[in-house]
């Protein structure tokens, strides 16, 4: 038997109520006329009956009574073999949809339901398909399958509420996400933190024909901390900031979001900034995946490409990031290169398309995980335990213990009045 | 005044009486009342049956025959009806399991008697106590008398306490001629002033009989749990764990019980004990019964 409610069980010390009461409670005594008293002797009350409990019986029952109603509070299961057997075949699948703007797109997928349709659509339709699904993991199931669909613009936020819900499920579990996967909605440490034994199972849903607009960061990362900065700082000489405000006016001639737009804390430092060596000495390893994404975007940029092989290297000579060691949450873009060259403008350019926080502009990128990288994440749902199948108040057999608990309310009752009608039997001459 | 209400307890009192007094007296060879007024009249031969009691030995002794003294009754016999009408018969009080409580058993065993003794061609009369006042009916026959005797009966609530001697003391006063006393009643206020006037009635010719009447609960005491035990008669309450007090109890009313009983026969009173859980005709049957094997 497993309780799926334990706490309940200190409900059982509420039995020292009963015992107590018989053995505290002195019942009053009762009044009896009779013809003379010259054969009984008085006695002295006692005040309390603390060596002997009164009603044995009524006691006992009393006592049932309320270790059964602690017992139905905390939820118990018999878990036999059958019913193990049968939640081993039911399986709950929480569904989440990505209906980010990304998905608004076209579908790319060839054939199959809502083809040429929206790419939402498509989730939509895959999400109400697996719901309805009867196989998982390539096994047939033959038990029923408890679904639920959830909608979000950020699937990787969505995740806990699922697995909370899966949690809570008496059966294998597996969550599901139908999205076009773009590498910004959700990263491998999004599905590490779903617990092991919950399956888990990536349905991309291809969107097409999207042009990339200036790249933005807020959709992909989620919530920001710190607090979002208005414009991207640029560390340089005293010498070259004037030159390097003009690198930035240039970058945002070339595309990059305008100044006044929201950011995430980032700061370019350039060659020549007098502290620049320090700062690189002190900094920190890149600690937020958002800096790895937005750096190594940067890094591919195909200006920055083309700039750095212009200067005779590859990006990734010229360019660098840490962690601010000064700032907690603040990207730090080394370029070696001087506020006024060209490569310094295509950094600039880059950084501030992909620390923007433009909501719409993030779901304009193309790229998304591979099909192998997806299916490298996924996992097979693990076989229900015994605890996980005591989970869920349907399953409970409390609802047995509070029938048991009537019959011994109605037994005590029946004893109760049972004993004050001998009582009465007794005492012919109850004085009313 | 008689009420239709009174009337109608009359009624009920002196048909449960009858009925009563029919469902036995078949059985009773003879009456159990002799009247001492008697005289005798003459001798005839003794027929199987008669009473050895009648037989003159003398006779016998002298001419070795068997003759039966016969008499003829001049007068009737008076019986003078005691009966307690204290609070302490007032017990058990409904619910109950019994019939009656010991007061209605007691005034239906009196009515009983009054109606046989009447019927028969004697005399009956009624001492009792109301309200700390006499009731006193003489004893005398007639079907009046004695629908005014179970009148009186039926009228009777049994109420505060009553003193046993000075009705028994007025009892022998007012029984004119020799007869017999029967007091009905607990006797739990019989005390040794009690069975002295008992002894001085028999000293004036009377013949007294003891109806001793009790319920089972008094004799078994089936209670249990702490009591306040309220005295019928006094009010006063006594705290009692009736369980344990029981054996107690139950040893000292049969030691009461034994004692009554003792004394009434040391005293050669006729003393029978009525339980108010047998039926009433069956008591006074047993009660007549053995009566008139003792006369």
């Amino acid at each position: 038997m497993i309780l799926l409610n334990p706490w309940a069980l200190v409900g059982l010390l509420a039995v020292a109520g009963p015992i107590a009461a018989h053995l505290l409670g002195r019942r009053q005594a009762r009044r009896l006329a009779f013809p003379n008293l010259r054969f009984l002797p008085a006695t002295v009350p006692s005040p309390v009956s603390r060596d002997r409990i009164s009603e044995v019986a009524l006691l006992v029952l009393r006592i049932a009574i309320v270790a059964a109603a602690a017992i139905a509070l905390a939820q118990p299961v018999w878990v036999s073999p059958d019913r193990a057997r049968q939640l081993g075949n039911q399986l709950a699948r929480a569904v989440i949809v990505d209906t980010s703007a990304s998905m608004s797109r076209p579908s790319g997928a060839p054939g199959g339901p809502g083809a040429g349709g929206r790419a939402i659509d498509v989730a939509r339709q895959r999400a109400t398909d697996d719901a309805a699904s009867a196989t998982f993991s390539g096994r047939v199931q033959s038990g029923a399958t408890v679904s639920r669909i959830v909608e979000a613009a950020e699937p990787a936020s969505t995740i806990p509420a699922a697995v909370t819900w899966l949690l809570a499920q008496p059966m294998r579990r597996e969550l599901t996400i139908v999205s076009d996967f773009q590498t910004s909605a959700l990263t491998s440490a999004d599905v590490e933190r779903v617990p092991a034994g919950i399956g888990v199972r990536l349905v991309q849903v291809p969107a097409a024909g999207a042009v990339p607009p200036p790249a933005t960061s807020r959709d992909r990362w989620g919530p920001l901390h710190p607090t979002p900065q208005r414009e991207v700082a640029l560390l340089a000489g005293a010498a070259d900031r004037g030159r390097a405000v003009a690198a930035r006016a240039a970058a945002i001639a070339a595309g990059a979001p305008a100044l006044g737009a929201d950011t995430r804390p980032t700061a370019i430092v350039f060659a020549g900034f007098e502290t620049r060596a320090d700062l690189l000495r002190r900094a920190h390893p890149l600690n937020e995946s958002w800096m790895s994404d937005s750096f190594s975007r940067v890094a591919s940029d195909a200006l920055v490409v083309a700039a750095a092989a212009r200067a005779g290297h590859l990006p990734l000579e010229v360019l660098d990031a840490r962690s601010d060691p000064d700032e907690p949450g603040r990207l730090l873009v080394f370029v070696d290169a001087a506020p006024h060259s060209l490569l310094a403008a295509a950094v600039v350019r880059g950084v501030l398309r992909e620390v923007a926080l433009d909501p719409a502009s993030g779901e304009s990128a193309t790229t998304t995980h591979s099909n192998d990288e997806l299916r490298r994440w996924e996992r097979t749902a693990g076989d229900v335990s015994a605890q996980d199948s005591s989970r869920g108040q349907s399953w409970s057999d409390a609802r047995w213990v509070w029938l048991a608990v009537i019959f011994l309310l109605l037994a005590e009752s029946f004893v109760r009045r049972r004993r004050r009608a001998v009582a009465e039997a007794e005492s012919h001459a109850l004085v009313a | 005044m008689i009420t239709p209400g009174t009337a109608h307890a009359i009624d009920d009192l002196e048909f449960s009486a009858r009925t009563i007094v029919e469902s036995f007296r078949s059985g009773l060879h003879r009456s159990p009342f002799h009247g001492f007024a008697a005289e005798f009249s003459q001798h005839r031969s003794y027929r199987h049956g008669d009473d050895l009691k009648y037989l003159d030995w003398k006779i016998l002794a002298r001419t070795d025959r068997l003759y039966t003294r016969q008499f003829s009754e001049t007068t009737n016999l008076s019986v003078m009806l005691v009966v307690d009408a204290s609070a302490s018969m007032d017990f058990p009080r409904p619910p109950s399991g019994h019939v009656a409580s010991k007061f209605a058993f007691g005034v239906l065993v009196a009515a009983a008697l009054a109606y046989l003794i009447i019927e028969q061609g004697d005399a009956a009369g009624l001492i009792t106590m109301a309200d700390d006042k006499f009731v006193y009916l003489p004893a005398r026959g007639g079907r009046s008398h004695r629908r005014a005797l179970i009148a009186a009966l039926s009228r009777l609530e049994p109420r505060g306490s009553w003193s046993l001697d000075r009705s028994l003391v007025r009892a022998g006063e007012l029984l004119k001629r020799r007869g017999v006393v029967l007091a009905v009643s607990d006797f739990y206020d019989a005390t040794a002033d009690t069975y002295r006037e008992l002894r001085r009635i028999r000293r004036r010719g009377h013949d007294v009989s003891m109806l001793q009447v009790l319920s089972p609960e008094e004799i078994g005491f089936p209670f249990t749990g702490e009591t306040r035990v309220e005295d019928l008669e006094t009010h006063e309450v006594r705290h009692v764990d009736a369980g344990a007090a029981a054996a107690g109890y139950r040893a000292a009313v049969a030691e009461f019980l034994t004692g009554s009983r003792s004394q009434a026969l040391r005293d050669g009173h006729d003393y029978f004990f009525l339980g108010t859980d047998v039926a009433p005709e069956r008591a006074l049957r047993s009660y007549l019964l053995r009566r008139s094997a003792q006369s």
